[in-house]
């Protein structure tokens, strides 16, 4: 039997892999753009977490307004999707011994990305678009700001078709038998709600920046809140399924750890595409208009049956690890199976940490102040960034850093360049980050607004007093995030360097 | 045996059993305590 | 493993330690759920409801009307108005100041009407921590019943450009 491409693959030494050439420049190349925008977004950080700390004050207000709109956009977006992009690739063709369908499609989906990412930030930082990634109408950015949002979505939403299509062909083509590996079903659940996250990212980026060319006259402003949250909540949901695929990942390569059922991780999965879109609600639980019913349906995914997938998950993972320490004889106890696991191992201490943090931090905060009437003490204050940040960066982020520090030696078939550091930067950046998020969460418990320059008030007419401890809970948030940008730049430093100048691999 | 009987293969996972009990009285415990603040907020509808 | 084709038959039954877990965590999912309708027949604090359309420059008539009847004082430039107890109130967020001051009396229920005219605007009662969306073009009446006396300040929480992190306003609850 001959397949086109045949002379494209390689076989991998370490895991018997038939490795699509094509794929894998396309995993590095997407990846390497990734930890771009990932460095941007992180010395952003940086600043943005200076100037709330009111012992710093670092930024003048229009530049911290204007950071904080690049700093959620090239977070929140480019450089998760990009990762994102090349996770997909890597589960789709890598794992399945397939070819990636249409290289050419795929590399113009990453120069759509690059451009529209490019032109995105330009014009944030021309100053042209101070309106936060959410962009509320009626505030009004650039039309060039919505353009280059949608041009890296149509390039993300022909990549997700490639994914598609790649498993499409893999099984067609007889290169995979049987039931897809659950961490490429895990990724499938991933894309799926991706395409639909694009598509109402579509629906809403669209008309909005017809509206800032002056073509659509009128936006209702809760219409938009709407709409826009039906792409928000899904994208971070996205995420969500990436990054728990990620730790089946992790921990299989780190410890041998097998999925305990099958079936029950898969169905855990299902549970996220079927519910996680009705979360949008979570936005909108303090907004005029809308009915209690429709809130408490909706907040709650659905009598919360998306939150029982991912405590289905809370307990097949470390499951896993477990069985498989267990039966390597680490039996005495409760926990010997736990603290004999590879804690030096970047990729095992990252999903680790990851997985707690997420955990205990960030899924129950959501689903806190996700509830309908616990939400009226917590919109727009800084638990809103404290919440999300134990999620999409402790969790998601670190996670995929993690995974990184494998994609390098058995993607680009590099050695790590300083490994040391490797070994310890998962736990400076959980450390960074869960400073940061306490005090973010202490902050808000205080009243503390999310998105604001300066807590003093003083140019204000009608005085504002915070209580003192702010002082303190914001001094965390500040140096936190030093803690934590500094983990961030190890990350970076250590991928960068171990692709350019990391020994070749056989 | 019962278990080859079922076709069940026992898994022994009693540290992650302890684990989810421990995330779960983090989560009742911060979820309870949350609407106790809630309480305290003035009368609204 | 996860990374590998899984067995040809996958769908096995569960163990007990997960048949335990997962009815739990079930359960659990169902309290969760609960808790919303239950507070809201049994709870204070629930989330407002009732809204209505009203174009921007209506609201800013209605709402200084309103602001000129009951005036009782001035405070920095922004007027102190006094409802009448237990009726309608308005509060007016433009950028970047909460207009008027309103005054009170610590067990009334009020009507207070919301809106803004000009962008979204992010209504934040501190220091007790309550916070509601306040958009252009809704009216979105709260049925707030103060229980303590004293100041009450008033910041924005929505990003409404530059002047976002001045925009104060205050409440005053009085015997």
């Amino acid at each position: 039997m001959s397949t086109p491409g045949e002379a494209q693959f390689r076989t991998c030494s370490a895991t018997g892999l038939h490795v699509h050439l094509p794929a894998e420049r396309l995993i590095i190349t997407n990846a390497v753009a990734a930890v771009v925008f990932l460095l941007v977004g992180g010395l952003l950080a940086l600043l943005i977490a200076l100037t709330r700390w009111p012992a710093v004050q670092l930024l003048p207000a229009d530049l911290f307004y204007r950071f904080v709109t690049a700093h959620g956009m090239n977070m929140l977006v480019f450089w998760i999707v990009f990762f994102e992009v090349a996770g997909l690739y890597f589960g789709g063709a890598v794992l399945l011994n397939a070819r990636l369908v249409k290289p050419g499609l795929a590399w113009l989906a990453f120069y759509l990305m690059v451009a529209g990412a490019i032109l995105a930030n330009g014009v944030v930082f021309a100053g042209k678009a101070d309106v936060m990634f959410t962009a509320y109408v009626p505030m009004k950015a650039h039309p060039l700001f919505y353009l280059g949002i949608i041009v890296f979505a149509v390039g993300a939403i022909i990549a997700v078709s490639l994914f598609f299509a790649t498993v499409v062909v893999a099984k067609a083509e007889g290169r995979h038998r049987g039931s897809l590996p659950l961490v490429t079903f895990g990724l499938l659940t991933a894309a799926i709600i991706a395409l639909f996250t694009l598509l109402a990212g579509a629906i809403i980026f669209i008309p909005t920046f017809l509206w800032s060319l002056g073509w659509i006259k009128e936006f209702d402003p809760g219409v938009y809140r709407i709409l826009f949250w039906a792409f928000g909540h899904p994208a971070q949901q996205v995420n969500l399924a990436a990054m728990v695929a990620v730790w089946y990942a992790l921990t299989a390569l780190t410890t041998g750890a097998k999925p305990i059922n099958e079936k029950l991780s898969r169905i855990a999965f299902l549970l996220y595409i079927l519910f996680i879109n009705l979360g949008s609600m979570h936005h909108l639980l303090v907004d005029p208009a809308l009915t209690t019913p429709n809130r408490i349906v909706n907040a709650s995914y659905f009598m919360y049956l998306a939150v029982l997938g991912s405590m289905i998950h809370a307990f097949s993972i470390p499951a896993g690890v477990e069985v498989a320490q267990r039966a390597k004889g680490y039996t005495r106890g409760l926990f010997q199976w736990l603290r004999k696991a590879p804690w030096g191992e970047p990729g095992f201490s990252a999903a680790a940490l990851s997985f707690v943090i997420f955990g205990f931090l960030g899924g129950t905060s959501g689903v806190i102040i996700g509830t309908m009437q616990l939400n009226m003490a917590v919109h727009n204050t800084l638990r809103v960034p404290g919440h999300f940040h134990a999620t999409v960066v402790a969790g998601t982020t670190l996670a995929f850093m993690g995974l990184t520090y494998y994609v390098i030696p058995l993607v680009a078939r590099r050695e790590l360049v300083g490994r040391p550091w490797a070994r310890v930067q998962p736990y400076i950046f959980a450390l960074g980050i869960t400073l940061l998020v306490l005090g973010m969460n202490f902050s808000g418990i205080l009243g503390i607004p999310r998105r604001t320059w300066s807590i003093n008030y003083e140019g204000a007419p009608l005085a504002v007093r915070f209580p003192e401890a702010v002082s303190l809970t914001l001094g965390m948030v500040g140096i936190g995030g030093l803690i934590a940008v500094f983990g961030l730049l190890i990350f970076v430093g250590v991928a960068i360097l171990s692709l350019l100048f990391g020994k070749r691999r056989a | 045996m019962a278990e080859m009987q079922s076709g069940r293969e026992e898994i022994h996972t009693p540290g992650t059993l302890a684990l989810v009990f421990i995330f779960l009285v983090w989560f009742v415990s911060f979820y309870f305590l949350a609407w106790w603040f809630l309480s305290q907020l003035w009368p609204v509808r | 493993m996860s990374l590998t084709a899984p067995d040809r038959i996958w769908w096995k039954p569960l163990g007990w330690q997960e048949r335990l877990w997962v009815t739990i965590a079930f359960v659990w999912c169902l309290v969760l759920f609960l808790m919303m309708p239950l507070w809201g027949v049994v709870g204070k604090q629930n989330n407002p409801v009732e809204t209505y359309r009203v174009a921007p420059v209506d609201f800013f008539r209605i709402a200084s009307t309103f602001i000129e009847k009951h005036t009782v004082g001035n405070e920095r430039g922004v007027p102190v108005v006094r409802p009448p107890a237990g009726g309608e109130a308005y509060l007016i967020a433009r950028i970047w100041q909460w207009t008027p001051i309103l005054e009170l009396k610590r067990g009334e229920t009020y009507r207070l009407h919301v809106s803004s005219i000009d962008l979204q605007h992010g209504l934040s009662i501190q220091p007790l921590n309550m916070n509601f969306q306040v958009l252009p073009g809704y009216d979105y009446v709260l049925t707030l019943t103060p229980t303590q006396v004293g100041e009450y300040s008033l910041i924005c929480n929505e990003y409404c450009l530059i002047g976002h992190h001045n925009m104060t306003g205050k409440i005053i609850v009085k015997e």
